[in-house]
């Protein structure tokens, strides 16, 4: 457990990554590059420690991929869960 | 430590979220700046392609090109729309789906970089962010972006130079192996001081407090930081033991 509470109103926390997904190197294509470690030997980016991540109540809208994610409960009269709007 | 704040920005000009959330965040920064705390905020934006294979023309409107991608009623598609640009209202934003463009933008994540060896990134970012959100206007085609570009200041030919050669291709590259490194999914995405991540479009309250309790941190390092929360966390989980 690595959250941390960095609000005394309970409602921002900051929370450690710990697990960065496998991912292939965009500039080079190769597969199984781990996480941060990708960025080491690429020129020009800078080897990073992992990010502590902040984590909010419900999440914040963000686009991920060719879709984005709103609350709809943050509509007037809307309720329910998130539902996909466009990019 | 430097006095100032470092934050990287992840996002692209064609995410909604990222012009709703720069809004949110200019805020926070400016109850940041206001409060006892606060200290000058540098801003540096990165490339994030969200679609990187999106045409750079296509003749219809946002609700057509929604429908057609996503397999959904057109008017189902609007009404999404609808809900976009009041939420952008909310933050003063116009959106106009009806009158944009809908493109390809590494083209315009280019000029973005080489506004930023002129020192007007900030301005070239909310210009592109603006012409394609409110302005109904081309972020794709290589003569719209000179255009764009040469009213914030830059020489047009060198853009347009810049864009035939693809000059900025490399840094927009660099700044999207970045962002895998550091796990990102989903923009707008904000990390500060080089340590700390905030995903979404949060409220400008989040910001503020984010920016605060970073200079606060850096008193400490990211494994004393960690430590101390799982300390807390370990003594949450014996109060709950004691309490069945």
């Amino acid at each position: 457990m690595t959250d941390m509470t960095i609000s005394d109103q309970g409602a921002v926390r900051l929370q450690a990554v710990t697990s960065v997904p496998s991912v292939p190197d965009a500039l080079t294509g190769l597969p199984g590059v781990r996480g941060l470690s990708a960025a080491s030997g690429v020129p020009g980016l800078e080897a990073r420690p992992a990010l502590l991540t902040l984590v909010t109540p419900g999440g914040a809208p963000v686009c991920e991929g060719d879709a984005c994610l709103i609350d709809a409960g943050s509509f007037a009269g809307a309720e329910g869960d998130w539902s996909e709007v466009p990019d | 430590m430097n006095d100032s704040v470092k934050v990287d920005v992840w996002s692209d000009i064609a995410c909604p979220w990222c012009y709703i959330g720069k809004r949110k965040f200019e805020a926070g920064v400016a109850a940041f700046g206001a409060s006892s705390e606060g200290r000058p905020v540098e801003v540096e934006y990165h490339s994030f392609e969200l679609s990187p294979d999106t045409p750079v023309d296509f003749e219809g409107t946002e609700a057509e090109f929604l429908s057609g991608h996503k397999g959904m009623p057109v008017d189902q598609a609007q009404q999404m729309l609808d809900q976009v640009t009041a939420i952008a209202a909310g933050v003063g934003l116009e959106y106009d789906f009806e009158a944009m463009h809908h493109t390809n933008t590494v083209k315009a994540h280019q000029v973005i970089h080489l506004a930023k060896q002129h020192g007007k990134q900030l301005e070239m970012v909310e210009r592109l962010f603006t012409a394609y959100f409110e302005r109904g206007e081309h972020v794709g085609q290589e003569s719209s972006l000179a255009d764009l570009a040469a009213e914030i200041g830059l020489d047009r030919d060198e853009v347009l130079s810049t864009l035939r050669d693809d000059a900025q291709l490399a840094a927009v590259r660099a700044d999207q192996a970045q962002a895998q490194a550091y796990g990102i999914n989903g923009v707008p995405f904000f990390v500060i001081d080089g340590k700390y991540g905030v995903s979404g479009a949060q409220d400008p309250t989040a910001f503020e407090q984010v920016l605060r309790q970073v200079v606060a941190l850096r008193e400490t390092t990211p494994e004393e930081v960690a430590s101390a929360a799982e300390r807390a966390a370990d003594d949450a989980s014996a109060d709950v033991a004691v309490t069945r």
